[in-house]
C-alpha cells in the first residue's frame, strides 16, 4: 500500500514532536507543544477562588480561552474552547478543589494542520506543569481519510485540505495513574475509550472505526513521548 | 478547514423596489378606500392566544394578530445581583428582540380621515398618526397611552370607545382559551 | 455526588419531587434500572417529533420543528450577491443559530448563550460539509443565477424558542425542513442590472431562473444525540438529563448511510467501540423516523 505524502512521510508517521514545559514565567503552569510546523502555547492560571455563573460550585471549574494566531475570536474559536474545556474537565479531578476556577489560555503560534489536537496536547502538558490534579493524561491525534480510502495520521494543513474527511480523536493515557480497579473496563483497556471525537466530512462508519484503530495505535507512541517530557513532574506526584 | 466562511459578501433583497404609493392604497377619495386585506376600518385581524408556549419558562404565552406573531417567556423571580442596592420591591426586566425575518412594529393608528384599528405593516407606514392604548379591563384603568401625530379630542374619544369593546373580547379570549381561534 | 450514609431512611421518607431535586442522579438511576426514564420513555426512545413547514410568511422557506418541548423555528431568506471570483458559478449559504432569552432560564438578556455559536458552527459543518469541495446537502451551483454576475445568498436563521435538550438535533431537522420548503422566487434582471422578483405586470421580461424554484437536496443529514452514563445509553436527552449527566455523543448520518459527524466533546464517560456502534445503530433507526416525519410534512404541503 503506497501513498505519497508531500513531506515523504509514511501514512502512520507523525511529524517531529517537541514539548517544553514552564516556558512562561508568570503562569502557574505552561507548555508549548509542536507537531511539525504547528505550534501551540498553553498557560494555566489558578485555581482562583469562586466559580463563574452557571457553573457548579461543588466542583472545580475550568475556563478555556482560545487565542487565534491573528484576528478576533469567531465561532470556530468558541467551538474549540468548548471542546477543550469539556476534554480537560474529563481528565481533571474536579472534586478536589470545589468552588475554584482554573483558567487555561491557549495561544496558537502557528497552524499547519491538526491544530485542535495539538492544542489539547499543549493544554494537557500545561496542566501537568501547573500541578493540577489529573485522573490521567489525554493524548490527541488527527486521522485523515484520503480520497483513495487510506488513513493517514497527523496531516499538515496542505494534506488536510486535500482529504475527504478527518477525525480529531482524544484518548486517555493511564500509564502513570492512580486507577482503582486497574485500567480494564468491560474487557477493553481504558486507553481504547474515546474522550473526544470531532469529525469533518462524510465517511463510512467502517472508515471511522479504522481511523479509531490507527489513532489508538499512534497515541501509544505519543503517550510515551508526553510522559518522557513530563517525567520529572509525574514522578513527583 | 473553516472553508469559505470568510467575510460575507454584500447582498440585497430582490423584492420589487417600486413601492406602492399612498394613493395606490387609499385611492383618490380619502374617505372611501378599502384595506388591503379586505377588513373594515374598525375590524381587527384574527387573533390567537395560547399560554404555556415555552416549557422551560415559569410562565409563557404565544400571541398572534394576523401575521404578527410573538412569544413571551417569563423567568424568575431570581436573586438580584449583589452589586445592586438593596430594595424592598422587586424589579421587572424586559427584553424584546426580533427575529431576522420578523415584521416589525404594531400599534393602533389613524389613516386619512378614518380611524383604523390594528393596522398591518403596510398601513402603518402611511399613517398620519398613531395612538396606542393599554389598559387593565378588570379594573377599567388605562396603564399606557402613546400618541404620535395630530389627534383631536373627539378622535381620541372615538378610539377609547372602540378600544373598550376590543379589550373586553381580548380579555375573554385570554381567560377562555377554548375560543382560541375567534375572529373579531 | 454520593449519598450520605443512612440516606436509605431519608429516601423512603422523601417525596418524589424533593428526591428528584436533591439527588437527581440517584432519581434518574432508579428509573434506569427499570429500563425507563422519568418522562415514561424507554432509554433509547426519542421524544415525539413534529415538523410544520411554512410557519413564517415573510420568508422564502421556513419550518417549525418540535422534539418533545425543544422548539426550533428556521427560516430562509433569499438575497442576491455578486459571486466571488474564485467560484463564479456558485451561490452561498449563511447559517446562523440564535438562542434568544425566551428559550431558557440560563440565557440572560444582553449575554449571548455560550452554546449558540457552537451549535451554529456544527450546523454549518454538517450542512455545508466544505471539505475538499465535496458538496453537502445543497449543490451550491444550483444557487447560481448569472455566471460571474449574480448568485443567491441563502440566509438560514434558526431560532431556538424552547431549549429542552438535544438542541443540535432539533436545529438540524428544522434546517433540513426549511430547505425542503424553500421556494426560490422567480426573478428577472431589471434595466439597472439588478435582479428583482418578477411581478405579474412585467410578463414581457424573461425570468433568469425559469423552472428552478426548488433545490435538489442530496444526502440529507439526520442526527441523534445520546447521553452516555455508566453502561446506559440514553437517546434524545432533555435539558434536565443533559445537566445531570454530562457525556454527550451526537451522531449524524446522511440518507445514504455515510457518517457525516461523530461528535463527542469530552465528558466523564469514555466511549468504547461497542458504544459507538450502538449509537450509530440508534441514529440509523432515528434517521428513518425523521425521514418519514419530513416526508409527511412535505406531502402535507403539497395537498394544500
Amino acid at each position: 500500500m503506497e501513498i505519497d505524502r508531500v513531506d515523504g512521510r509514511t501514512p502512520n508517521q507523525l511529524r517531529p514532536l517537541a514539548c517544553s514545559r514552564s516556558v512562561l514565567n508568570r503562569a502557574h503552569g505552561s507548555a508549548s507543544w509542536t507537531q511539525g510546523d504547528t505550534k501551540v502555547l498553553a498557560a494555566v492560571y489558578g485555581p482562583k477562588a469562586g466559580t463563574k455563573k452557571n457553573e457548579n460550585p461543588e466542583k472545580a471549574c475550568i475556563e478555556v480561552i482560545w487565542k487565534p494566531k491573528t484576528g478576533q475570536s469567531g465561532k470556530l474559536e468558541r467551538e474549540y474552547e468548548m471542546i477543550l474545556k469539556r476534554t480537560l474537565q474529563s481528565i481533571c479531578i474536579l472534586t478536589l478543589n470545589p468552588n475554584t476556577t482554573t483558567s487555561v489560555i491557549v495561544q496558537v503560534v502557528n497552524d499547519d494542520g491538526a491544530l485542535l489536537p495539538c492544542a489539547i496536547n499543549a493544554a494537557c502538558a500545561a496542566l501537568v506543569d501547573a500541578g493540577t490534579p489529573l485522573k490521567h493524561l489525554a493524548v490527541a491525534i488527527c486521522c485523515c481519510l484520503a480520497e483513495s480510502g487510506y488513513v493517514i495520521l497527523d496531516p499538515s494543513k496542505l494534506e488536510e485540505q486535500k482529504m475527504k474527511a478527518f477525525a480529531y480523536l482524544v484518548f486517555p493515557n493511564s500509564l502513570t495513574i492512580l486507577q482503582e480497579g486497574g485500567s480494564q473496563v468491560g474487557g477493553e483497556p481504558m486507553e481504547h475509550g474515546i474522550i473526544t471525537s470531532v469529525t469533518q466530512g462524510a465517511m463510512s462508519v467502517d472508515d471511522y472505526l479504522r481511523c479509531l484503530e490507527r489513532g489508538r495505535a499512534a497515541t501509544a507512541k505519543m503517550s510515551a513521548f508526553l510522559q518522557k517530557s513530563l517525567q520529572p513532574l509525574l514522578s513527583d506526584d | 478547514m473553516a472553508g469559505k466562511g470568510g467575510a460575507t459578501p454584500s447582498t440585497y433583497a430582490p423584492s420589487p423596489t417600486t413601492q406602492k404609493t399612498k394613493s395606490l392604497i387609499f385611492g383618490n377619495d380619502d374617505v372611501d378606500w378599502v384595506r388591503s386585506d379586505g377588513r373594515e376600518f374598525h375590524q381587527c385581524r384574527p387573533a390567537f392566544f395560547k399560554t404555556g408556549a415555552v416549557n422551560c419558562a415559569s410562565g409563557s404565552a404565544y400571541a398572534e394578530f394576523g401575521n404578527t406573531k410573538v412569544i413571551v417567556s417569563l423567568f424568575g423571580p431570581r436573586e438580584s445581583k449583589k452589586a445592586m442596592m438593596y430594595s424592598d420591591i422587586g424589579r421587572l426586566n424586559c427584553d424584546v428582540s426580533y427575529t431576522t425575518f420578523a415584521t416589525p412594529v404594531r400599534g393602533q393608528s389613524c389613516l386619512g380621515k378614518n380611524l383604523v384599528i390594528d393596522p398591518i405593516l403596510e398601513e402603518e407606514s402611511y399613517q398620519d398618526g398613531s395612538l396606542m392604548l393599554t389598559c387593565m379591563p378588570s379594573r377599567y384603568e388605562v396603564t399606557q397611552l402613546t400618541i404620535t401625530g395630530e389627534w383631536s379630542t373627539p378622535k381620541v374619544n372615538e378610539v377609547r370607545q372602540i378600544a373598550d369593546l376590543f379589550f373586553v373580547v381580548l380579555y375573554q379570549m385570554l381567560f377562555d382559551q377554548r375560543t382560541s381561534d375567534r375572529y373579531f | 455526588m454520593g449519598l450520605p450514609d443512612g440516606s436509605g431512611d431519608l429516601l423512603s421518607e422523601m417525596d418524589g419531587d424533593a428526591f428528584r431535586r436533591l439527588f437527581p442522579l440517584q432519581f434518574y438511576e432508579s428509573h434506569f434500572v427499570k429500563s425507563t426514564r422519568p418522562d415514561g420513555r424507554s432509554l433509547t426512545e426519542a421524544r415525539e417529533t413534529s415538523s410544520a413547514l411554512g410557519a413564517v410568511a415573510s420568508a422564502d422557506g421556513s419550518a417549525l420543528v418540535k422534539i418533545g418541548s425543544t422548539t426550533m423555528l428556521a427560516a430562509i431568506k433569499m438575497e442576491v450577491m455578486t459571486p466571488p471570483t474564485e467560484s463564479p458559478d456558485e451561490g452561498c449559504i449563511a447559517i446562523d443559530f440564535h438562542m434568544p432569552p425566551i428559550c431558557s432560564p440560563t440565557v440572560r438578556p444582553g449575554r449571548p448563550a455560550d452554546a449558540a455559536p457552537v451549535v451554529s458552527k456544527q450546523l454549518s459543518d454538517t450542512i455545508l460539509r466544505q471539505v475538499n469541495c465535496h458538496s453537502g446537502m445543497v449543490n451550491l451551483k444550483e444557487l447560481s443565477l448569472i455566471s460571474g454576475k449574480a448568485a443567491w445568498m441563502a440566509y438560514l436563521d434558526i431560532y431556538c424558542l424552547d431549549a429542552d435538550g438535544a438542541l443540535f438535533d432539533a436545529a438540524l431537522l428544522s434546517a433540513v425542513a426549511a430547505f425542503s420548503h424553500l421556494q426560490i422566487p422567480v426573478v428577472s434582471m431589471n434595466d439597472e442590472g439588478k435582479v428583482v422578483v418578477m411581478s405579474e405586470e412585467q410578463g414581457g421580461k424573461e425570468a433568469v431562473n425559469n423552472g428552478k424554484r426548488k433545490l435538489t437536496l442530496s444526502s440529507i443529514p439526520f442526527s441523534l444525540t445520546c447521553i452516555l452514563h455508566k453502561k446506559y445509553i440514553l437517546a434524545d436527552p432533555t435539558a434536565e438529563e443533559e445537566s445531570i449527566m454530562e457525556t454527550l455523543v451526537t451522531v449524524v448520518l446522511d440518507s445514504s448511510g455515510q457518517l457525516v459527524s461523530l461528535y463527542k466533546p469530552g465528558g466523564p464517560v469514555l466511549a468504547y467501540t461497542s458504544v459507538i456502534q450502538d449509537c450509530v445503530a440508534l441514529t440509523r433507526q432515528r434517521a428513518r423516523e425523521l425521514q418519514a416525519i419530513l416526508d409527511e410534512a412535505i406531502s402535507g404541503m403539497e395537498v394544500d
